[in-house]
């Protein structure tokens, strides 16, 4: 079960960086891919600030296992990863 | 007090269409990815002051007769 979870997560990650460098190479370097990064990089800040703040509550009251922490770990970072994805695609058709 | 809603639009695609270029060549003139290009034609994207400065010089142009700042509508 854990070892599916860690296979999506990386897939998904892979796909998250994949799409970023793809944009970075291709649209990132003039004015208006730097204003698209600069608002995917708020969007992904704000998912680091909730998944630091998901863990401090989880370490602190709910005494997890390592296992456990490492898990969400993988999943806090899989969400960053592809939520930057998404932005991405979502300000590529907006802007 | 009321405030208006302002647009930044512009006639870029029919000065380009004018001149027959291709989103293509213009994006390598000013030193941008095409799709820029397409995004301002689109009034999907505001450009910086430079790149406004840029375009006027490639179109030879005024920035006013390139680019207009209207009222879209009043809200209260």
């Amino acid at each position: 079960m854990m070892i599916a979870i860690y296979l999506i997560c990386i897939l998904l990650a892979a796909y998250g960086i994949g799409v970023y460098i793809n944009f970075t190479v291709s649209e990132g370097k003039d004015e208006r891919g730097k204003a698209i990064l600069a608002k995917v990089a708020q969007v992904a800040f704000v998912f680091i600030c909730l998944g630091f703040s998901f863990h401090l509550i989880f370490i602190e009251f709910f005494s997890p296992t390592v296992e456990q922490v490492r898990t969400s770990m993988t999943l806090w970072m899989c969400l960053v990863f592809v939520s930057n994805a998404i932005s991405i695609i979502i300000q590529r058709k907006k802007m | 007090m009321k405030k208006s809603e302002r647009v930044l639009s512009n006639n870029l695609y029919l000065l380009r269409a004018e001149k027959r270029w291709t989103q293509k060549y213009v994006a390598e003139q000013l030193g941008v990815t095409r799709q820029t290009i397409h995004s301002l034609e689109a009034n999907k994207y505001n450009p910086s002051l430079v790149l406004a400065f840029d375009i006027s010089q490639l179109y030879e142009k005024s920035i006013d007769e390139i680019f207009s700042y209207e009222k879209k509508g009043e809200r209260e």
